[in-house]
């Protein structure tokens, strides 16, 4: 227990060739990897979120890496504290995947260009415009997408402002907890391992 | 496959027989836009819309027909006038 506090920074990194770190690595890495995979999948991998995608995954990808360096300054008094610190960490995370689920259900459409062999995602909000109202007032969503197109200035078109930004919100947040959580559980997961390694002398 | 909608457009070629009518064309909702070329003209890089083609012609019945560009892979649209 007492090698944990001598840990250094470099051994913990060190540590994150072991599974749990390589978990924790393709947690963390997922917003860049799903954005260069994007494309090749017919699933959707990250929730679209319009003009704020990028900036939106470059900053999960940033917050999972400080969240693996957090977990490297909770190792004080680890052992039986660190089991349920991992279990807590992995159910936030299949909580906030639920959450995820279900939102992506709610405010998640898909249109479907069979002409192209392709789909887009798209997300919308829960409040029509007066412009949506009058134009297609008996309307499924994705009708309406398919009427006006997919793109994402017909989107602001036609949901309110407000509605799409909450939504939007509540997708990122949730898809960080479920990212965040798990990139948690996982770095946590490492610390043993790390504290083997340092009485190995390795 | 999953696209990203920035990217996707198509053109569209618009024929009638005869040829020389106006086209014009509009999303629901839109007004009606002109288009500078008269049949038979290609419309270039066209957001994926349902879209209302009109064409007119003088001495011919004006027609107007909705295009679904998600389901024709040719992406043509031919319009046979009548006097």
């Amino acid at each position: 227990m007492n090698d944990l506090s001598s840990m250094t920074l470099r051994q913990y990194y060190l540590s994150f060739k072991s599974i749990s770190g390589i978990l924790a690595g393709l947690f963390a890495s997922s917003p860049l990897t799903t954005w260069v995979f994007r494309g090749s999948t017919d699933v959707c991998l990250f929730p679209p979120l319009g003009d704020a995608e990028t900036i939106a995954r470059a900053a999960l990808a940033l917050f999972a890496v400080g969240v693996t360096y957090a977990a490297f300054h909770w190792r004080d008094g680890l052992t039986r504290v660190s089991k349920r610190a991992i279990m807590l960490t992995m159910l936030f995370a299949i909580v906030s995947f639920f959450v995820y689920l279900a939102l992506f259900l709610r405010f998640e459409r898909r249109v479907d260009i069979p002409s192209e062999k392709t789909a887009v995602f798209v997300t919308v909000g829960s409040e029509r415009t007066p412009f949506a109202d009058s134009n297609f007032p008996a309307y499924s969503d994705e009708d309406m997408l398919r009427a006006r197109g997919p793109y994402e200035e017909q989107v602001r078109l036609l949901w309110t402002y407000k509605s799409l930004v909450i939504a939007r919100l509540a997708l990122y947040i949730s898809y960080c907890g479920t990212v965040l959580g798990f990139v948690a559980a996982f770095s946590l997961g490492v610390i043993p391992e790390t504290r083997h390694v340092s009485q190995h002398g390795r | 496959m999953a696209a990203d909608s920035g990217s996707i457009a198509y053109n569209l070629k618009v024929t009638s027989s005869p040829p020389g009518a106006l086209i014009s064309y509009h999303r629901r909702g839109d007004p009606p836009h002109t288009y500078a070329e008269r049949t038979n003209a290609t419309i270039s890089s066209l957001p994926y819309a349902m879209l209302y083609v009109r064409i007119e012609k003088e001495g011919y019945r004006a027609e107007e027909r909705e295009y679904d560009p998600y389901h024709d892979p040719t992406h043509e649209i031919d319009f046979q006038l009548q006097r």
